[in-house]
This record gives structure tokens, sequence and C-alpha cells, in this order.
């Protein structure tokens, strides 16, 4: 069986069988692919650590009929600091489930580019950040902006007006963004964002590590801004993604 | 060639179950097949029979065939203990080590966000009223994946503003493991090493 070794973040894991384990990968070099680790359900297995979610692993897969199986393994960074807090373990989750729902399979396209961004918002995520979603959505406008979902942020996605800060006010996940305050209110599935709003969000798509760490809006803005994102990525994907539902749950004990 | 109908229904019926492959499920069926009929009988008398006669333990959501199970009937254990367990397989670990005198709490599955496994449908509501009724600290003993930490975290966040003591056991149990197949020495000291949340 030819093989081969490649980087790779573990986004998700089921249980096949009594012992197996199927994994969900992004890898470096391959984009998101799923592999087998067998006998990974067993006690003592060399591979149950290496197979569990926000873990990043080098790895020697043996090219399987239907699946790739693991052969070898090795921990190269287990992301601790995510695992101590139930903000950071949900902000992970949604991230994993993120990358899994939006990327294709072997999808070779700017491979590098995202593998690096998954790995780098994971090690983000584990810095102390004032507002805890402000990593995640940088990561998140970012990883949209590579699979060519970006919103569009500064202009109207109906008339493509130039939005000056003071009359911006709607967003629309199915046109694509954002709207003018002309369009904005004949929209009728578009959400209100206040200029604020908009103006976070331009923030967001362009700010550095530091910067995201130290953002510190206002609640209501926060708000606003998550629901907007929220909505944005449902749509897109056609359906809600559970981690989505259960990171909006341990937003409303954090506030 | 095709089983006989009967035959093919055994077949993917064995198949459901966990960790039993199509190769698997056709010798059993074979084997059930050349059994005697007292036999057979039996098997499915006893599957009808845990099915009509198991339920949940009213108080901790364990397996019992009574109102209450067995440890819950015990008033000789400390009530001030609340151990939470993910299955009743955890729970039997636990009570093989003969270290643990406390209750125990049995959710019926860990949080998986990303596979829609929310909090409603674990027993989680009803660790709340038991917890107000003199717990003093609520052990945690999940297994060191993922899902387990995610349910270790979310029910510290909730129990730990009612200003109750919440730990969680030392896993010598290596990341990714599954209680179940920890020694009795392993999870002794896990017990016993264990820290706040
Ligand atoms: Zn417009
Ligand atoms: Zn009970």
């Amino acid at each position: 069986m030819p093989s081969y070794t490649t980087e790779a973040l573990v986004l998700q894991r089921r249980n096949a069988g009594e012992n197996d384990r199927i994994l969900t990968l992004l890898t470096r070099q391959h984009g998101k692919l799923s592999a087998s680790a067998k006998g990974a359900s067993k006690a003592g297995s060399r591979l149950s650590g290496a197979t569990e979610p926000f873990t990043r692993v080098r790895l020697l897969l043996a090219t399987g009929r239907s699946t790739d199986i693991i052969s070898q393994c090795e921990i190269v960074r287990s992301y601790p600091v995510l695992r101590t807090d139930i903000g950071r373990i949900a902000r992970a989750s949604y991230w994993c489930e993120l990358l899994a729902s939006l990327l294709h399979d072997r999808d070779a396209t700017e491979t590098e580019a995202v593998f690096d961004l998954a790995a780098a918002a994971l090690n983000l995520l584990e810095r102390e950040a004032v507002w805890p979603d402000a990593p995640l959505h940088g990561a998140e406008l970012r990883l949209l902006e590579i699979t060519g979902y970006a919103p569009v942020l500064h202009q109207c996605a109906i008339c493509g007006a130039s939005l000056s800060t003071e009359d911006a006010s709607g967003f629309s996940p199915a046109l694509g963004g954002t709207l003018c305050h002309t369009h904005a209110p004949q929209e009728p599935g578009a959400l209100v964002l206040t200029a604020q709003c908009i103006a976070l969000l331009q923030t967001i798509e362009t700010a550095g590590a530091s910067t995201l760490c130290s953002i510190a809006p206002p609640q209501g803005v926060r708000n606003a801004v998550n629901r907007a994102l929220r909505e944005f990525v449902r749509y897109h994907l056609g359906r809600s993604m559970g981690s989505a539902d259960f990171l909006e749950s341990i937003r409303g004990t954090e506030a | 060639m095709h089983y006989a109908r009967p035959l093919a229904q055994l077949v993917s019926e064995l198949e459901r179950l966990p960790g039993v492959g199509p190769k698997s499920a056709q010798r059993m069926a074979f084997h059930l097949l050349r059994q005697p009929q007292e036999d057979a009988r039996r098997l499915a008398e006893a599957i009808m029979s845990v099915k009509e006669s198991i339920r949940l333990c009213a108080e901790c959501s364990n397996f019992t065939d009574q109102e209450l199970c067995e440890v819950c009937r015990d008033t000789r254990r400390d009530r001030a203990l609340l151990c939470v367990v993910a299955e009743t397989r955890d729970l039997i670990a636990m009570e093989k080590t003969g270290e643990y005198k406390g209750m125990y709490h049995v959710l019926q599955g860990l949080l998986s966000p990303m596979e829609n496994i929310t909090p409603d449908l674990l027993k989680i509501r009803e660790l709340f009223p038991r917890v107000a009724g003199g717990v003093q600290e609520v052990i945690l003993a999940l297994n060191p994946t993922a899902e387990g930490q995610t349910t270790a975290l979310y029910l510290a966040s909730r129990l730990k503003p009612l200003g109750i003591r919440v730990t969680q056991i030392a896993h010598g149990l290596p990341a990714g493991g599954d209680m179940e197949y920890a020694d009795q020495a392993t999870l002794i000291s896990a017990l016993q090493w264990r820290r706040e949340v």
C-alpha cells in the first residue's frame, strides 16, 4: 500500500465499530480528508490521544480503498489551554466544525493557507482575549475569504454604493453582506446593523492577533456582530451547526 | 444467491449492533439457526425482559429494574458526595474500586456540540435539584476526551455559581482514553488525586 506523511489537525472524530475511529482531518498538503484510526478506542492504544479533536499531529497515512488508514502518528501540539475553559472549548468546537463544514474533501486550493490559518486560530483561542469572539470572528472572516464566501462589508450589496460610517444600516446573509440605509429597509431578510457594528466587522476583517485580543466593544455590539456572522454562515451552509447553537448558549452565560 | 427472507432480516438486525460487521452478523445468525429452539427462545426472552423491566433510576438515572437503583436504595452511602458519570458502565467501574461511598448521577451520555448532542438530551437538568438537596461536593468522573472535557467544563460552569465544590478526577488515564478500560489502581488514584475544576 502506498503511504505518505502529512501534518494535520484533527477536526472531528467518530467511533466506528467497537475499536476504530474515523477522523476528519485538515491536512497541510491534501486539504480536508477522512482517515481511519484502527484500534484507537482500545485501552492503551497509541492512537487514542492523537485522535482527539483540536490536536495537531504528524501522520503516516496508508492509501486505502475508500478511506486512508493512519499507520503512525505523533502529537505536535495538543492545545491544553483550550481544554480548561468552557468558552474556549466551545469556540474551538465551533472553529473545527466550521472548517469541516465549509471545506470540500481533498480540495487542494490554498490548502497550506487554510491549514496555517486553522492552526493559528487554535493558538489564538488559547490566548487571553477581552472579547473571546473577536479572534474567532477574525479567523472566520479570513476562512470565508479563502473559500470564496467573504461577506461584503464596505459597500451596499445591492447598489454597490460605498458605505460611509453614518449610513450603514443593514446586513443580509442572502445578498452577501452590508446594505446601505436606502436598501436595508427594503430587504425583508436583512438584519439591522448599526454603523458601529459594521465598523467593528471591518476592523475584525483586517486586524492582527494583538488587536483581536484587545478589542472591547459594548455588549449590544458584540451580540449584533455574533448574530450577523452566525446567520451568514447558516445561510451559506444551508443548516445550523450544532456547535454554533452550543456556543450561543455559552455566550449567554458569559455576558 | 440471497438468504431466505427471515434469515436476511436477522442478519440485518444483528448488523445494527455496535461492533458487529456483516461477517460476524452472518456467523451469529447461522449459529442461532443451528441452536436448539429453547436456547434461541431464552435469548429472545432475555432481550424482551430487559426492554420491559429495565428503566432509569428516578433519582440518579442509572439503569435499574426498580424505582430506585441499588446505590440510591443504600442508606449507608454518603449523600454529601455526588459523582457524575456518563454511563452506567462507568458507575460500575467506579464501584469495582470499592473506594467510593458517595452517590452517583448518570448523565446517559456526553455533550458533543458538533454532533448536536446538547445539554437537554442528557440527564443534566435532573442534576440541579439533587445538588440543591445537601450535596457538598460534585466529583466529575468523565472520560478524558473532548466530549468528556466539554461536559465537565459545562457542568462546572453551571454548578460553581451555586457555591458547590466541583472536582474532577485526576486522569492518570491517557487523553482520548475510556474510563471503563482503566484498571482499578488507576481509577483509585484518579479519585484520590481529584482536583478543583
Ligand atoms: Zn444600496
Ligand atoms: Zn439511582
